[in-house]
């Protein structure tokens, strides 16, 4: 992970941007998030942290048992067509930490998922997050390490139970063209969902 | 996560500036929320005209002025480059705006809850097929 930037030009954005839009990624711990965060980034990627409050989702605060946790996210940002800021998110997938997420969540794209093929379960809990929480367009990348065994998308789609329609890409996420493209997809497919509400859209 | 924790002493960014030694809620007056402390991370702030020019501003809001004085800069960089944990940043920046020293720009109505199982993220077709655009052209 780099440092601050130094460079002003691509640390600040310019001055053609008017809007910004966020995609969040998310995966298992170690499974490739920042490194697709880095790949897409035109910044350096950046870290911001956030006190949650544990254990008190939907209960007064002033009677739940709480407990604070401060919890790290990597982001990075890339300018597309000149006008628009793309944020993204990478956001730590544990139950625990959905409070956060909540609040992450709200106005997003979409999520992309970053998976790990030799250790699929570790996915679960992630996609069961977002299953009963969002309704967010999804979109999958499976992280290609060099030991990986190679699935089909169907493969893929079936093993993790997804939403009909779930894109599913596979790349080496420290390629730009690969993260990039995963990115395509999932922003492709907002569109399409989006299409698909025609104007019933609120 | 091995993550510097906010408020170590002499930690800096770039711009040099220091992060401060004081707890972080403090330079919120100790308030956790405000009006608009739900501000989304990418929203984007600028500032007025004049406002750099302000008076008996606090360290942190001045900081903000002179991060966001040539360019928008988001809630998520702020936080980042000043080292303050983002629920501060929102309410400076909800603050701020209030005073009338920035304009927050966001591409999603604010205050707007749908709740959690909302499928509409806000975002017209036209803003997402902009977006699809400009990554095709990466």
């Amino acid at each position: 992970m780099g440092s601050v930037g130094s460079d002003p030009a691509t640390r600040h954005l310019a001055p053609t941007v008017e809007r910004s839009v966020k995609v969040l990624v998310v995966g298992a711990f170690g499974v490739g998030k920042t490194t697709l965060i880095d790949a897409v980034s035109e910044i350096p990627v950046l870290s911001t942290e956030e006190t949650i409050t544990t254990a008190s989702v939907g209960v007064d605060p002033a009677r739940a048992a709480k407990s604070t946790t401060t919890v790290a996210m990597d982001f990075g940002r890339v300018t597309v067509g000149g006008t628009t800021a793309l944020y993204l998110f990478g956001t730590p997938g544990q139950r625990r930490f959905w409070d956060l997420w909540a609040g992450l969540a709200d106005g997003a794209v979409g999520a992309l998922i970053v998976v790990d093929t030799r250790r699929l379960e570790e996915s679960f809990e992630v996609l069961d997050q977002l299953e009963e929480h969002t309704r967010m367009p999804l979109a999958v990348v499976v992280n290609e390490f060099p030991d990986s065994p190679r699935h089909s998308g169907d493969a893929v789609r079936a093993a993790l139970d997804l939403p009909a329609g779930t894109p599913v890409v596979s790349g080496d996420l420290r390629s730009r063209a690969d993260a990039v493209e995963a990115l395509q997809v999932l922003v492709g497919r907002a569109v399409e969902l989006r299409r698909a509400e025609g104007g019933a859209a609120a | 996560m091995t993550h510097a924790s906010f408020g170590s002493l002499g930690s800096q960014s770039a711009d040099g500036y220091e992060a401060s030694t004081v707890r972080p809620y403090a330079v919120t007056g100790g308030r956790v929320r405000s009006a608009l402390s739900d501000l989304p991370l990418e929203a984007l702030v600028e500032v007025m005209p004049g406002a750099v020019n302000s008076v008996g501003l606090t360290p942190e809001k001045r900081a903000i002025l002179q991060h966001a004085a040539h360019t928008y800069v988001s809630i998520a960089e702020l936080s980042a480059l000043l080292r303050l944990p983002l629920g501060v940043v929102r309410i400076l920046v909800a603050d701020m705006q209030e005073e009338g020293h920035i304009t927050v720009h966001t591409s999603t109505p604010v205050n707007v809850h749908t709740g959690h199982g909302s499928s509409h993220s806000g975002l017209s077709l036209s803003v997402l097929e902009s977006v699809l655009n400009g990554i095709s052209a990466l």
